[in-house]
This record gives structure tokens, sequence and C-alpha cells, in this order.
């Protein structure tokens, strides 16, 4: 298997609207990735785009889109699979050889669509969605599941929003959100319960893109990330079939990522960890998933982690709650992956860290990237 | 650097107009399971999955390859999708191909569905690929933009009507021979000529169905393909291009190519020949399953695949250059003038074209097919797929 390089990353700031069109945000990103990584559009040979025609607004989006991401002319395809999974396409093209650079793309501009309302059209018409499923009520029923399990949690749960929305204020790329104390954030209305408005991210705009490289040159090479180990996978639809306080398709893309890259303590040998915290209740499921803790511990690493007490540092960015949510989520996971073992995250960066990892998903979909550094 | 990578299986549904029997995931279902079942493989020896699903809307369900998951196998495996319009089947194929040449899985299937005409209108769905300050309004949809680049082909080489129909006449003709085919009644120049017109110049019978089916194809790494399948489509060769989405763009003195012509397949084609070793592709292609929805673009096509000088894609096909048993055969199935499952139709024509080279094309195989080539095309004639299959690893 080919070794293969993030040599640049890019991200527009994320805001809750961004008044600028879809590909002047794609283009921005993209710009803003080559440049990083010292590459010009000619030397690219690959572009994979992720992006949803629903949030887009139009029927096969990547037809005006992939053109914002360096496109033209080139050998590109597009996923509808979230943000990171252009990242794992970027990196299979690359590893198998026939391709050298590709760009990695991904977007959304959630203020213009009726985001909810798409994600009710996703449950199945013949029995789950005259129920009204949405995106939301599945993560209120996982939520509601693992509480269960757990007790109500709600310390924890406050301290994961308290520590995103902190963190996400001191990252200059994140969304204009003020911090928020646990306190508040438990004074929060419920929306779905058990989940208060709080503990589900807002919405914002934004474009991330990746370079990858199976030869980091130039001024790429010091600053290169190597990627260590990847994998993905999706959980089952059946909800009623699901082990819903726990996201097993993310165990299974972590097991995948840890084999590849020869991790076998996560706790001991990742330093930061960027994970989707899709609500307060998500983030808790994924230390379990990603193993940084045993299955009861969840709730006190997160309490640890808003005390700044642990290893793996835990989304220093803000995450989701932090910055927004956005289709491109993963992908920007992995731009602050890579700044991360770089040295380059400025006012959040985490003192040594060597290897981190990012994790994207959708619905049921979980995706892993291990980036290290190679200095 | 790369492993060698084959299909070891190929399932498809028969494409009918409607199939109120099954739901779209059932559909998709019964392609896994032929295809694997030709492998003889189960849902256990499959790696990962690559679901090829073109505009969901179609469909009416968003992500709707999320309710199709568990019925293809995929629940608690590697699993993504891949949405390129009509090329969709093509780029599927292409990232379940990289997926194993990149030694990141062994065995990898590509499945999808459609079900075209559960819209009461496709047209008006194609019709929202548009702009929608400048172009919905003008109710630009898919037909009405391959007609333009037909026109254009006609003014500039000259091209006709009766060329065009000359096309539907053979791949009609083909299709009798192929059960899983949509439509499979041969039919006359004359009576491609006198049906109803849909879009100057294009008539009904020259244009493509509304289809609903699914097909899938089983990938495998060299060494296991090998202990799989007696004979397997090995891909020799693949490529992809994208051009502009600005129709207007191919046109003038800036532009990089012309709207007559499809320069980007000529690429997309050029780099899945050079991986190949193809150098001369009218002596060593045996079947071209060429995704031409409309007669007019498959002439285009022969032109960009280098079958024929660009302009004598008619006049080739007046002389019979393209009909069974010539090299190249193309559209041996009947192509997608008969039978458009669009989120699939370009992993068809793949499907169809290593059935060519496995032997196992029942009443349609030709005799000694060395090499075939299958393509697909997306968008605003934008995306193009091509991808070379043949009976050795090695191009």
């Amino acid at each position: 298997m080919r070794e293969v390089f993030v040599t640049g990353v890019g991200q527009t700031a994320w805001v809750p609207h961004d008044e600028r069109s879809l590909q002047e945000l794609i283009f921005e990103a993209t710009s803003a990735a080559l440049l990083d990584a010292g590459t010009s559009i000619s030397e690219v040979d690959s572009v994979v785009t992720a992006a949803s025609d629903e949030l887009d607004g139009r029927s096969i989006t990547s037809m005006l889109t992939c053109y914002a991401a360096g496109a033209h002319l080139k050998d590109e395809m597009r996923l509808t699979d979230e943000g990171l999974y252009a990242a794992i396409m970027g990196w299979l093209r690359v590893a198998s050889g026939e391709f050298d650079c590709s760009v990695a793309a991904s977007w959304s501009k959630t203020s213009e669509v009726p985001e909810t309302l798409i994600g009710s059209l996703a449950a199945d018409p013949f029995y789950s969605r005259p129920l009204g499923m949405n995106d939301e009520v599945v993560l209120a029923l996982r939520a509601g599941r693992y509480l269960a399990e757990h007790g109500p949690c709600e310390q924890a749960r406050a301290a994961v929003v308290a520590k995103n929305r902190l963190a996400g204020a001191r990252n200059p790329a994140a969304s204009s959100q003020r911090p928020l104390t646990q306190a508040e954030a438990l004074r929060s209305p419920c929306v779905c319960w058990p989940l208060r408005r709080a503990e589900i991210p807002a919405p914002c705009d934004g474009a991330a893109a990746v370079v990858l490289s199976a030869t980091p040159s130039g001024s790429a090479q010091a600053s290169a990330a190597r990627v260590a180990g990847l994998g993905w996978a999706v959980g089952t639809g059946l909800y009623g079939e699901a082990q819903l306080n726990r996201l097993e398709a993310l165990e299974l893309a972590a097991r995948d990522a840890y084999r590849m890259a020869g991790v076998s303590d996560p706790q001991k040998e990742i330093d930061l960890v960027e994970l989707h915290d899709a609500s307060s209740v998500h983030e808790l499921m994924a230390y379990e998933a990603l193993g940084l803790c045993r299955p009861e511990e969840g709730p006190r690493l997160a309490l640890a982690a808003l005390a700044n007490h642990v290893r793996p540092a835990i989304n220093p960015s803000g995450g989701s709650l932090g910055s927004g949510s956005t289709f491109a989520g993963g992908l920007r996971a992995l731009c602050e992956s890579v700044l991360q073992v770089r040295g380059a995250a400025g006012e959040h960066q985490v003192p040594g860290v060597r290897r981190a990892l990012a994790h994207g998903s959708a619905a049921e979909s979980h995706a892993v990237v291990l980036v290290e550094g190679t200095l | 650097m790369s492993r060698p990578v084959a299909i070891v299986g190929v399932g498809q549904t028969p494409f009918r107009t409607h199939r109120p029997d099954r739901t779209l995931r059932e559909l998709a279902q019964e392609s896994a399971r032929a295809a694997l079942d030709m492998a003889g493989l189960t849902f256990d020896d499959v790696d990962g999955i690559v679901f090829s699903l073109a505009p969901e809307a179609l469909a009416g369900i968003h992500a709707a390859e999320r309710w199709c998951a568990d019925a293809v196998g995929a629940s608690g495996k590697p699993f993504l999708r891949v949405h390129t319009g009509g090329a969709t089947g093509g780029s599927a194929a292409q990232a379940g191909y990289f997926q194993v040449a990149s030694g990141m899985h062994d065995v990898v299937l590509v499945v999808g569905a459609d079900k075209v005409a559960e819209t009461p209108d496709a047209q008006r769905i194609l019709n929202k690929i548009w702009d929608p300050v400048f172009e919905m309004d003008i109710a630009l949809n898919a037909i009405n933009m391959c007609a333009f680049q037909a026109v254009r082909h006609m003014a500039r080489y000259g091209t006709t009507a009766e060329q065009l129909a000359k096309v539907a006449v053979r791949s009609r003709r083909n299709a009798t021979r192929n059960p899983h085919a949509h439509i499979r009644t041969p039919v006359s120049v004359d009576e491609v000529l006198d049906s109803r017109l849909v879009c100057w110049p294009l008539k009904l019978f020259d244009c493509c169905p509304r289809s609903s089916g699914g097909c899938a194809v089983v990938l495998a790494a060299g060494d296991r393909a090998e202990d799989i399948a007696q004979r397997p489509a090995w891909i020799q060769g693949v490529g992809g291009c994208t051009n502009t989405y600005f129709m207007g763009d191919k046109m003038g003195a800036a532009a990089d190519s012309d709207h007559a012509d499809w320069d980007e397949l000529a690429r997309a084609a050029e780099r899945a020949y050079r991986m190949a070793g193809v150098t001369r592709p009218a002596e060593e292609v045996s079947v071209a399953e060429i995704y031409a929805p409309f007669t007019s673009t498959e002439i285009a096509a022969v032109e960009a695949l280098g079958f024929v000088p660009k302009g004598e894609g008619g006049p080739a096909n007046d002389d019979g250059l393209f009909d069974v048993g010539n090299t190249p055969s193309v559209n041996p199935s009947g192509g997608t003038l008969c039978a458009n499952p669009i989120a699939v139709t370009a992993l068809v024509r793949i499907a169809d074209a290593a059935l060519q080279v496995m032997g196992m094309a029942g009443e349609a195989q030709l005799p000694n097919v060395e090499r075939a080539v299958a393509t697909g095309i997306g968008g605003s004639l934008q995306f193009h797929t091509c991808m070379v299959l043949g009976r050795d690893p090695a191009g």
C-alpha cells in the first residue's frame, strides 16, 4: 500500500450565515489548501468531492460546484457521504498508484435549506416517515437509550457543551457563538427529549478542503502529515435492531483505522481527537466507541475533559457544538488534526501532538482517519 | 504499483418501466445476490460496498442509499455512495476499483438500482439540475440538453436524422438478444423518423426509455479473482474527465473543446487506453458498451473513443461498421437506448461489457471478445467515465 500524505489544508470560517455563494466558499477552501501545499492546480490529477444534492438545493450539485474544487478537465468523482469520505476516496485513488495528487473538498450552506425537513425525507416513506423520524429524533432516541444505561448524566452532558463552546470561541475559524457555561446549557429548553437545544449543534455555512499527495515536496515536505490509518463503516438503519446506546459503526471504523496504523492502545497512542459531537450524548458514545475510555466511563471523561486533564485532547477546535454543524464536518476535523500534528493550530494548539484522529459521521455512517506528523 | 482487479460476478434485473413488485432496495438486493451467486460468493465474503445512485429525488427518498444499505449486506461494513449523475455507475465501479487496487479491500460489491418511472415526470426532476435563477425557467432538462449537442453535430459535420435513426435500428436489433433489455422490439428507419417529435432533432425512438431495475458487479483482487472466476473480466484501464458545466463555454474562440464533440470522453478514454496498453482502439476493442441515451450521443461517442475520426460517426454507422461481429461491435446489449435505469445505467454498460469478456453474455455473446470498453456520461454532458476490460490482467 502506497504512503499518502496530507500536504495542504484549507477551510473557510464557519459562520451561521455566509453571504457568499457556495462556489465562492469552495473556491476559498480549495485555493487555501493548494497554497498551503505549495501545489498548483496543474499538478493535481484527481478531485474528489463530498456533497449532498438536497442540502445544496440542486439535483446534481457537483454539476456546478465541482469546478470550484478544481475539477475542470480533471479526473473527478463525487460522493454523497459526509466530508471525511472525500479524503478517504482521495486516499484510495492516490494509494492505488493511479494518481499522485488529489484534492478532496466538502461543503454546505445549511443557512439556505430546511435541514430538518430534508432529514425527514431520508426516513423510509412506508413505516418511518409517518412517525416523524428525522436526524434529530434519531439522536434523541440514541441519547435516551444511553441515559437509560448510564443515568441522566446532566453534568457530563453539560460539560461536553461547555467544553466545545469554549473551545469554539477560541478558534478563529469557528462560528460566532459565545461560550456557554454548564449551568446555561442545563437551562436551555428541551427540543427533542432528552436533548436540549444547547446539546445539538447549530448549523453553519462553510467549506473545507485537503490536498493528498504521494510525495510531499517543497514547502509541503516539512509540514506534511502522513495518513497512518483509516476506516469507515455504516450501521444498520433498522433502529429496532440496533444497539442504540453504542456507536457500533464507529467502533468498526476505528478498529480498522487502528489496525492499519498499528495502534493497540488509543488512550496512550493517540494525542488528539477531533470527533463528531452530533449531540452531547453522541460525544460520550464516541469516547467509548473510539476506545478512549471504558464503556461506563464516558461521562467521567467528559468532566475531566472540561477541566482540561485529558489525553488525548478532545475537540480542541470546538467540534460542531463549537463551530456549527456542517456536511463537511469530518473533513474540517481532518484539517484541524493536520494543523495540530504540524504544530500550526495557533491559539488552540495542543502541545506535543504526534498522532491525531479525525472522525466524521452522518446518520449511521462513520469514518475515521489517523494522521501522524512527519517532523 | 496497483494490484490487478477483475470483475468476477455480474447481476442485473430485467429492466421495465414499472416494477410494482419490488421496492428500490429489493431491486438492489436482487442484483447483488445475482452477482454474488455468479461469483460463488456470499455477502459475508464482501469487504466493502459501493452504492450507485444518481438523483435520489427520482426515488423520493433523501440519501436512499442509507435505506438500501442493510438490503445489500452493508450493515457493519465499509459503505459509501457515488453520485455523478448519469455517469454514476461508471464512477461507482471506479470507486470500487480503487478500493481493491489500493490494497484496502480484496472483494468489493458495487450495486445500485433505480425506479425512474416512479416519479410522474422524470424530466421535472432533471430540470432541477440546472441553475434556479437563470436556467430552470427555460425548462432545460436532459432531453433538450442532448438535442443542443445533436444540432451542433449536425451543423458541424452534416450528420442527418436518417443517420441517427440507423443507430436506433441497430440498437433495437441487438436488444432482441438481451433478455434484460427494456425495449426489445426491432424498429425500421422509417418508424424512427415517423415517431413523435420530442425535441428537434430527437424523435421518440431516438430517445432512451425510463427504466426501473438494478445492477451489481463484484470486483476481486488478482489472486482471489483467479480462484473465483474461470474467466474474470480484468479491469485493464480506468479514466474519467469532467468538462465545464456551461454548454455555452464549449463554443466560440475561447472554448477548450466544442460542444459537438466529446473531447472529455476522449481524455477519459486516453487515460484508460494508456493504462490498458491500447494504442489502436479501432482495431483492438472488440466490444464497446457506450452510454448513449440518445442516438446522437452514440455518434459523438464513437468518434471520441477513437473508432472513427470526428464527424465520421454517422457515415460509419451507415456502412454497418459497428454491427455485431465487427470490431468494435457497439452496444451488442442494445445499450442505453433500450434500457436506462439512470442510477445504474453506466454500471450496466460495464456489466454487459464484462459478460462479453467472460463469455457469459448468452444469446448476445460475440466470439473471441478479448477486450471491451464501457463508458458513462452524466450531468450537462460533462462527466465522462471509461473502463477497459479484457481477458488478461496486464494491458
